[in-house]
């Protein structure tokens, strides 16, 4: 049996705005990894967020009310690593 | 030649996709991925494609049957977060900052937390970390890297914390992963080892 925990990927269209969204995530206690961009995903800036699946949506909502740009991305963790499935953007 | 047979059918996506995923990785030349449903069986097909390998597909009662075969010795496979290649000597990382480099604290801040996250999702793990000077508010403020520090440390790591620095900056009794150290314990430790990594 895998043990896969489902995750989301967020990725933005520059740096600025993945400090801003990190900053605004500390404020409001959400949980959130940095991690840097999956370099599939490079076209975005390096700096990423990795998520929990469930918290795609209320984080989604943060973000745009503070006009921060960003595109989510499926993702699975198997041991200790993330595997993000093509084509998968939320 | 052993030729795995991955049962994946009934598994939520993506779980077959990172199966066949964890058989590339491993270099498995030939095995066959059991999936019920079209778009896993195209999610197979593109990665099989991008990794080298050629994809036979046939119907069958209960779905699909991808079969993976080696078309190369090497693929050239893209991996979403190559591991660094394994060093054959241990290493050190020394970090005597919270941050990486000079600049805007945030970034600096962010760059440090990837740099852990990269050491502890990769394959080449350091025999040990020393936190020196503020480097310790790495062990002590940070939730972000006290859990990378934190799962190094359950898989072996050494994670030696400067007592100095703490005392000096307050911290002894905030520290959150990691033993605390002295200068004596860090200079052999430094002395040891032929390859010390520094941020």
């Amino acid at each position: 049996m895998v043990k896969g925990k489902a995750v989301a990927v967020v990725t933005f269209p520059s740096t600025h705005y993945a400090i801003s969204a990190e900053r605004l995530l500390a404020a409001k206690a959400c949980a959130y990894t940095i991690i840097p961009t999956p370099s599939e995903l490079s076209h975005q800036c390096g700096i990423a967020l990795q998520i929990s699946f469930d918290d795609v949506q209320s984080i989604g909502i943060l973000l745009k009310e503070s006009r921060i740009r960003f595109l989510s991305h499926r993702g699975t963790i198997v041991d200790n690593r993330l595997y993000l499935e093509e084509n998968t953007m939320l | 030649m052993e030729h795995p047979i991955i049962d994946a059918r009934e598994k939520p996506c993506p779980i077959p996709f990172v199966l066949a995923k964890k058989q590339i990785e491993e270099h498995t030349e030939d095995f066959t991925v059991l999936v019920d449903n079209e778009p896993a069986y195209q999610n197979l097909k593109k990665l099989a494609a991008a990794s080298g390998y050629s994809a036979q597909i046939q119907q069958t009662e209960q779905g699909y049957s991808v079969v993976f075969s080696s078309d190369k010795a090497v693929h050239d496979f893209h991996d979403l977060q190559k591991p660094p290649a394994k060093s054959d000597e241990p290493w050190v990382l020394l970090l005597k900052s919270d941050v990486i480099g000079q600049g805007e604290f945030e970034l600096g801040r962010n760059l440090m937390r990837m740099y852990l996250y990269t050491v502890r999702t990769g394959n080449d793990y350091p025999r040990e970390i020393i936190v020196i000077n503020k480097g310790i508010l790495l062990a002590t403020e940070d939730i972000h890297t006290i859990e990378s520090l934190k799962m190094l440390e359950d898989a072996g790591v050494v994670v030696r914390v400067c007592g100095t620095c703490l005392d000096y900056y307050h911290k002894t009794e905030a520290l959150k992963v990691g033993t605390v150290s002295n200068m004596y314990e860090i200079a052999h430790s430094l002395h040891e080892h032929k390859k010390v990594l520094s941020w």
